[in-house]
């Protein structure tokens, strides 16, 4: 860890030590100024958003839309 | 002037969408369907108005937004931005107090102020381009960018700062391997 770090309450962080290549490169940045961890959470908001989205565009349409629909359309039928 | 050949079936391939859209704008499942139906009900009355071959989707959108920020959006408690709660980010972040917390997704999306939210679901959710976002929100493709830039980093610092509790800074870096994993062993088909 670099010593112009800005001091935080309760020190420094330390990082636990990972042999993980891919992990150690995010680890190695504090988590207020880190690009690749930003990288990280940025994907997980792109599926989190997704998955809310596709989770309820697959759910069955409700019955009552269906009746609405029906009944306008018989409405515009009497009124012709 | 054409006519669409079966609105009723246009609009009814239509509601999955709305109610997604709905429910990231009323934050309440009934409460969405209540958009939706009033949304339903207008489009319907006023089919005259959709030029056929444009995009009914972005349309019924149109509709819906207009309907929640007229109607639906008086009925709630006004939330208020929290612009001003994460300007110290850089001064406050990581303190003991603080955790990440990346299960409660719609809880942190649910605080987000209702220009970014609803850019997001349009944008990233939806899967509708800047330019028809924007058209929907009535606002430049430029405005709508950077709405969706700031709701993604406000997003991404809700996630971050959970409720207050004794974990400290290791927690994030534990957080941080957690997203990391996950997102490698990712598969949608696995779950």
């Amino acid at each position: 860890m670099s010593d112009d770090e800005p001091t935080r309450t309760g020190g420094k962080l330390q990082p636990p030590q990972s042999t993980d290549k891919e992990l150690s490169h995010i680890m190695d940045k504090p988590v207020w100024d880190n690009t690749a961890l930003d990288a990280l959470v940025q994907a997980h908001i792109g599926r989190e958003l997704r998955s809310l989205f596709d989770e309820i565009v697959h759910e069955p349409v409700p019955d009552r839309f269906l009746q609405l629909l029906q009944t306008l359309e018989a409405k515009k039928g009497d009124s012709a | 002037m054409t006519v669409i050949p079966d609105p009723k079936k246009e609009l009814i391939t239509a509601i999955p969408r709305l109610r997604a859209f709905a429910f990231s704008l009323c934050r309440n499942g009934d409460r969405a369907d209540d958009l939706v139906q009033q949304t339903l009900m207008k489009a319907w009355a006023n089919m005259k108005s959709f030029e056929p071959g444009s995009n009914i989707a972005a349309w019924l959108y149109t509709i819906l937004r207009n309907e929640f920020y007229s109607e639906f959006r008086k009925l709630r408690h006004e939330v208020p931005d929290t612009d001003g709660v994460f300007a110290a980010r850089l001064t406050s972040f990581p303190t003991q107090d603080s955790h990440i917390d990346f299960q409660d997704f719609r809880t942190a999306l649910f605080k987000l102020a209702d220009d970014h939210r609803e850019a997001l679901m349009l944008i990233g959710a939806s899967g509708l381009s800047y330019e028809e976002a924007a058209k929907i929100c009535g606002c430049a493709v430029g405005t709508m960018k950077s709405r969706v830039h700031r709701a993604r980093t406000k997003l991404a610092e809700l996630l971050m700062i959970g409720s207050s509790d004794q974990i400290g800074p290791d927690r994030k870096w534990q957080a941080a391997v957690t997203i990391a994993t996950t997102q490698r062993g990712a598969d949608p088909s696995s779950d």
